[in-house]
């Protein structure tokens, strides 16, 4: 009879031993059951937890991307495998919230003070479009930030820098493993940008490249089931010329400063290597230099400006970025945007057409107060 | 699912459990054991429904003890025992019913455990079973773990047998860890790929569909159900090996049919027997004249279709089939058997590929709409990008669910097999264990 059972016991314990050895392995991160634990919550859990600690389990993962790349697939969670690029696709645009965007940056722009730009910074995906599977069903961003801008005719100057981007889609425009602009990117987004805030651009030349690291892996890396890809390099563009100095100082209230554009500590401290930019986006930054004149630029908007700012400080003795999404509607009413005299809204295609973050900008203040409710009522986000 | 048949849980926790409990035990309990471990299987899964479960086979168990007790007290008997039909049909209409209402998610195993005891009821009524009064072998014929997702339906003297002179041997469990394995695939790459290309493709924005893009909706929405089915079924039949039971075969290749009629009896093969055993043949089945093979074609088959819901497309899926089932008896089949194998095949392939064009729709409008648009008269393009990104990327999923539902392999293997038996053999073993290793992959 033991005889008889033998082959059925080997087989459970053969089996029990791969969840076992993920359990003892890797206690810390089994959930464990209580009474508050829903059980559907739990054996949820419990299924993650295994699959991120079975033996193995990073080559299985791996195993079941190159897999799947052989039965012809090249996205996976949204994400295109290029030639050595991650490339994120953002999808659709979110109709209404999209719509309620164009109509607050319209209304705003119309009662704006201070002469107002506006900038929609195409995605990896609609300008590396050599890396994506040819048939590959993307959203337009061209043609969207072309009738986006024709609905702000006239009431802000808008910046297109998609031909630009476009015509050099060779380059190393964008990282390969996160979404953002590298300094190369930003440096062509900024060519075209100081150009329109009447700007002679610098020339290249006149900028020290320094590679701070060749190791970097950024955010469309941690978020990416295919690994087999080499890291980024980050460079940073240093504006020489005239004994140029800046202060980069996050949030006022705290006083955190750098005299630096791009504060090398943060490359440990900070979110990832990219914190190296200005310090990292914490949602108020300002960055004064000791150039004798009197620009000022305010720029609202998200993390995909940054890139942008380094370039962009060799004109103005002082620049205010502001992330309306890291800051409350009181914190955004006691920004006084007249105390600056061009101000900038930009953001990332992907953040325009799914956030309605956007809408923020009705809180901003411009004009006398009574207009400002005015407008805050029509738009309410 | 929750503690599906095709999560890591399961594999590497609850199956090595379940069996070492199993194998542990001394002989006697080895049923009882593995009833537990069932009812806790379904407790962890959907422990708001055990109480109806239970409440349901305990009625049914009853119910067959005082078939016997009454002995030849008709009356009694007859009461009693429609009493338990009527339990069970309204148990499943109401369950069915209240699904497509959208009041509750279907119960887990509600209609495999019910047609099951239901069919014991009625062999007990009509003495072809005999009751031995063992509530835990009863509950575990019932209610099995492996089999509470799309059967097998299996008779209680098929199980009897088994256990009496249980086969634990090597042999067994090979054979069981080879259909496990098989039917795990098949449930998480080749099901699973089916309906992540049919979810791409109902995904296609309005504007962007096409000609083609409809036919491979109807081709992945088949695949996927039929790898599903297939992959549960090929599951419960390995499980069970492991555990000692040889389940009865649910689906043989019923794409390579070569009449329509063969195809119900290659697809879903044990409701099929089922509904044959005690609704066709009950009511005559085809001995009483034309009218009366009709109606009881039509009703079989519509409970055929009734079997995947409360719907008016899967009964019209079912007269769809009984139209094509009695056209063949009284008109088709002397030319079928005439032409050569690969026509009839491909009549009955394009006859089961169109049916799913009723089955997958959620109205006769939309399966309406699938059929204009298939034959180009919805004013569609043939294919655009959207479709065709699709299928460049999928392509390797749709060619391994054509080569599966076809028995190549199965013939190749053979083959081989009557050559160099020893090397297929390991062959073999080294295959499967190459198809477990990619399937916990895609599970990780």
């Amino acid at each position: 009879m033991k005889r008889k059972i033998l082959p059925g016991i080997i087989l459970a314990l053969a089996l029990g031993s791969v969840g076992v050895w993920a359990l003892i392995t890797n206690t810390g991160s089994f959930p464990k059951f209580n009474r508050y634990y829903h059980l559907d919550d739990y054996l949820d859990d419990l299924e993650a937890a295994l699959s991120r600690s079975i033996p193995f389990s990073d080559n299985l993962s791996s195993l079941a991307i190159d897999l799947k790349m052989k039965g012809g697939a090249r996205e996976f969670d949204n994400i295109f495998i290029g030639d050595d690029i991650l490339v994120e696709d953002i999808g659709y645009p979110d109709e209404a919230k999209t719509e309620q965007n164009i109509q607050a940056l319209t209304r705003f722009s119309e009662n704006s003070r201070i002469p107002t730009y506006v900038m929609l910074i195409p995605t990896k995906c609609a300008i590396k479009q050599n890396e994506v599977p040819q048939a590959a069903p993307l959203f337009n961003q061209k043609q969207f930030v072309e009738q986006s801008y024709n609905r702000l005719l006239g009431k802000a100057t808008v910046v297109d820098v998609y031909p630009t981007l476009f015509s050099k889609l060779d380059q190393d425009l964008y990282y390969k493993t996160a979404p953002d602009l590298t300094a190369l990117g930003g440096y062509y987004v900024y060519e075209v940008l100081a150009q329109r805030l009447d700007n002679t651009p610098k020339p290249q030349e006149d900028f020290d490249i320094q590679y701070i690291t060749h190791s970097y892996y950024g955010k469309t890396y941690q978020k990416s089931a295919y690994k087999d890809i080499s890291p980024d390099i980050i460079a940073l563009y240093r504006y020489q010329k005239n004994n140029r100095n800046y202060i980069v100082t996050h949030n006022e209230e705290y006083q955190y400063t750098y005299n630096t554009l791009y504060p090398e500590q943060m490359m440990e401290v900070g979110e990832d290597d990219l914190s190296v930019l200005l310090g990292g986006d914490t949602g108020d930054i300002t960055i004064r230099s000791n150039l004798k004149n009197e620009n000022t630029l305010l720029i609202v908007g998200d993390d995909s400006i940054l890139p942008v700012i380094p370039f962009l400080a060799a004109h103005y003795s002082q620049i205010r970025f502001i992330d309306l999404e890291q800051m409350s509607a009181e914190e955004i009413e006691k920004i006084d945007c007249s105390d600056y005299q061009r101000m900038l809204i930009s953001y990332s295609v992907d953040t325009f057409i799914h956030q309605d973050v956007v809408q923020k900008v009705v809180y901003l203040n411009t004009q006398d107060q009574e207009e400002m409710k005015t407008i805050q009522q029509a738009v309410q986000p | 699912m929750l503690l599906g048949l095709d999560t890591l849980t399961f594999l590497f926790l609850f199956l090595p459990a379940s069996m070492l409990v199993f194998y542990l035990c001394p002989s006697k309990y080895k049923n009882a054991s593995l009833a537990v471990m069932s009812l806790l299987f379904y407790a962890s899964n959907d422990w708001k429904n055990l109480p109806i479960l239970l409440l349901s086979l305990l009625f049914d168990y009853l119910v067959c003890s005082k078939l016997v007790r009454f002995g030849s007290n008709q009356k009694g008997r007859r009461t009693i025992f429609w009493s338990s039909i009527l339990k069970n049909i309204l148990l499943m209409v109401l369950a069915m019913a209240m699904m497509e209402l959208g009041w509750i998610t279907m119960p887990l195993g509600l209609l495999v455990y019910t047609v099951t005891s239901m069919g014991y009821v009625i062999d007990v009524y009509n003495g072809d079973e005999r009751f031995d009064g063992k509530i835990m072998d009863y509950l575990l014929f019932t209610c099995f773990f492996a089999k509470l997702y799309a059967g097998p339906i299996v008779q209680y003297s098929q199980l009897r047998e088994q256990w009496e002179n249980r086969d634990l041997s090597l042999e067994r469990i090979n054979t069981g860890m080879k259909l496990s394995v098989s039917g795990l695939a098949k449930l998480v790459i080749l099901a699973g790929g089916n309906i992540q290309i049919q979810t791409a493709i109902q995904e296609i924005t309005p504007g962007e569909e096409s000609v083609l893009s409809v036919w491979f909706l109807i081709i992945t929405s088949t695949f996927a159900l039929y790898y599903t089915l297939t992959g549960y079924c090929d599951m419960a039949r390995g499980l069970g090996n492991l555990f000692g039971m040889q389940l009865p075969e649910n689906f043989h290749y019923p794409f390579q049919s070569r009449t329509v009629s063969d195809f119900f009896n290659r697809f879903n093969i044990t409701v099929t027997q089922f509904i044959n055993r005690y609704v066709y043949v009950f009511l005559g089945g085809d001995t009483n004249g034309v009218l009366s093979t009709t109606v009881n074609t039509l009703l079989t088959t519509m409970l055929m279709g009734l079997w995947f819901g409360i719907r008016l497309n899967y009964l019209v899926w079912g007269i769809y089939f009984a139209g094509f089932i009695l056209l063949e008896k009284y008109f088709l089949m002397k030319y079928l058997q005439k032409i050569p194998p690969i026509f009839d095949r491909m009549y009955t392939f394009v006859v089961v590929m169109f049916s799913f064009t009723i089955f997958s729709g959620d109205s006769l409008k939309t399966t309406g709409y699938f059929l204009k648009s298939m034959f180009g008269l919805n004013s569609l393009p043939i294919f655009n990008n959207a479709i065709l990104y699709i299928l460049s990327t999928n392509y390797l999923v749709i060619l391994l669910s054509f080569f599966f539902a076809t028995s190549l392999l199965s013939l190749i293997g053979k083959m081989i097999r009557n050559k160099v038996s020893h090397i297929t053999e390991i062959g073999g073993t080294v295959l499967y264990l190459g198809v477990f290793v990619a399937t916990i992959s895609f599970m990780i």
